[in-house]
């Protein structure tokens, strides 16, 4: 296929992610300012709370930084900007501008644990699958969270930053979050982020939307045992199989209370479903 | 879908309205994009409009002319749109947005349309590519010409052969969008925009074997400056200019389903759907 074409359209694409020259085609212009736009609008979508914080003009800057340091390889523009966080703490680092607001690569983190919640399978429990707890070996089982379930760490007050950014925060709530932004957490805090099955209700019987991303702060005793079930989902495949039930449970410590991590699990709808490694989901 | 049949893009801002109002609208264009996560509200919303109404799977960013060929993950992705949501029509673009950057491997996305040479490479890249997705789907697809804002010294080819050959060679159709016609005219500096649009008009017409599977109609915003270019940004009524095009487009594929685009500073719903009744009104 013709290196002519190749190299023009590498050459095109590279000169409008780069800085404007003063002489150029009024085209150039208008494809980077362009893409410029979509860079910002695509992070203040995906970012909701960062953009809050800092601003649309700060968020357009940022995204237009991004875009030119890592661009997107895909198609479908809500897979991109997983770099935020990582440019935040560059910026946190290395400017005096930023050096203020370390909570904010936290925030990150959410916000797009929240995106890619969001657009996760829609799954909802098979509550048919738990009878295997009482029938299988431990040894032979995997829990499996429902797609878009996600634990994170963290250093700063995050859940209460992100509730004062909710709709329904009460006006003062940034007011009165303030100092606590002064310094980091003497323990990090662990959130869990998840939808709600169709159907689920709130504890004052309103229906909460399966479709947005709930966030809660997990108890200490579980964030051990989430944190675990999080990343072997992540790192789940066929080289490298989920640990068992028993395998998760031996690295806890032992006043950890997996029924009550159940109970919580089904009320809130973290769980999927029980795999046995040795048969179908139900049972062997 | 009924000859002539009008539709609109049915955007985000609109989605709870035309749920709750059902519009007699003939179908709805999405973009594929905005569908492609494996979950969420956005199937979801899908699923509910395709339950009321045909739908168009109108895509932005396969890149149909990229000379590193064709994302396999997003085929696939589109691929399960197009089995689950069963779409009237599935277009894209004749542009080209992924390329490395120089020295480097890793392809990038351009999020944009950018433009294609008028020349035997390129055309052989585009058919190629074309032929690749519609092998996937295995059904043909229309490709829609561009609103470009460069234009290369050294085509051999006319936009319309181009397009043409494109069609003789792949099977695809056209998606015909009259307002980057007009967007280009004016551009180009043309001392009558309407005249150069239906001139290229009937110059595609000449070309043998040319499908014109779905007409686009849009509005664009006028001149901002004096020398700059007019944007293609689909943020007004269509212009009168435009309508001029379309009926012209309309003797020659008066089968051709139309669709409005409106994409920027949207009217409500009832605004939106005013544009295409009148289409649907036009002779």
């Amino acid at each position: 296929m013709s290196e002519r074409e190749r190299a023009r359209q590498q050459d095109l694409m590279a000169t409008i992610r780069g800085p404007a020259q003063p002489d150029e085609a009024p085209g150039l212009k208008a494809y980077r300012g362009h893409i410029r736009v979509v860079a910002g609008q695509v992070l203040r979508h995906t970012y909701p709370t960062v953009t809050a914080m800092v601003g649309e003009e700060a968020m357009a800057a940022l995204g237009w930084r991004l875009w030119q340091d890592q661009g997107p390889t895909v198609g479908d523009l809500n897979e991109w900007g997983h770099g935020l966080s990582a440019l935040l703490a560059e910026k946190v680092a290395t400017s005096n501008d930023w050096h203020a607001w370390p909570c904010l690569i936290d925030v990150a983190h959410l916000d797009w644990a929240c995106h890619q919640c969001e657009r996760a399978l829609d799954a909802p429990p098979e509550l048919d699958t738990l009878a295997l707890l009482g029938e299988a070996d431990p040894d032979q089982l995997n829990i499996v969270l429902r797609p878009g379930v996600q634990c994170l760490q963290a250093h700063w007050p995050l859940w209460a930053l992100w509730k004062a950014h909710q709709k329904d925060a009460s006006p003062d709530a940034l007011h009165a979050l303030a100092h606590r932004l002064q310094q980091p957490l003497p323990h990090p805090e662990w959130l869990v982020v998840w939808r709600a099955p169709e159907g689920h209700l709130t504890a004052a019987g309103a229906v909460i939307s399966p479709w947005v991303a709930q966030v809660a702060p997990l108890p200490a005793s579980m964030a051990a045992w989430m944190s675990a079930l999080c990343s072997s989902a992540q790192g789940a495949g066929t080289e490298h199989p989920r640990p068992t039930l028993a395998q998760l449970l031996d690295t806890q410590p032992a006043d950890f209370d997996f029924s009550a991590w159940l109970t919580l699990a089904l009320q809130q709808g973290w769980l999927w479903r029980i795999r046995n490694r040795g048969g179908g989901s139900r049972s062997a | 879908m009924k000859p002539g049949a009008v539709g609109i893009g049915l955007r985000a801002a609109h989605h709870d309205a035309f749920l709750a109002e059902s519009p007699l609208v003939d179908f709805v264009e999405v973009h594929a994009e905005n569908f492609m996560a494996a979950g969420g509200a956005a199937r979801a919303l899908l699923t509910a409009v395709r339950a009321q109404v045909p739908i168009s799977l109108h895509g932005v960013s396969l890149g149909l002319g990229s000379a590193v060929g064709i994302d396999a993950d997003h085929l696939r992705k589109l691929a399960d749109l197009v089995e689950t949501f069963d779409p009237l029509l599935v277009s894209d673009h004749a542009c080209f947005c992924r390329a490395p950057l120089p020295g480097q491997t890793q392809v990038v996305h351009s999020a944009d349309l950018l433009p294609l040479a008028f020349n035997e490479d390129s055309l052989a890249i585009l058919t190629r590519n074309v032929d690749q997705v519609q092998h996937h789907l295995q059904r043909p697809i229309l490709v829609e010409n561009l609103s470009a804002y460069l234009r290369f010294d050294d085509d051999t080819l006319t936009e319309t052969a181009f397009l043409g050959r494109l069609c003789r060679h792949s099977g695809c159709g056209l998606l015909l969008d009259v307002n980057n016609l007009v967007v280009n005219a004016l551009n180009a500096e043309a001392d009558d925009p309407v005249r150069v649009a239906c001139e290229w008009l009937d110059a595609l017409a000449l070309e043998p074997g040319v499908h014109v599977g779905e007409i686009h109609l849009a509005g664009h915003r006028a001149r901002q400056a004096h020398g700059a270019l007019v944007i293609d940004d689909h943020s007004q009524a269509v212009n009168p200019t435009v309508w001029q095009v379309h009926d012209h487009a309309r003797r020659h594929w008066p089968q051709a389903p139309r669709l409005i685009e409106w994409d920027v500073d949207l009217p409500d719903l009832d605004g939106l759907l005013a544009q295409a009744w009148l289409a649907r009104d036009r002779p």
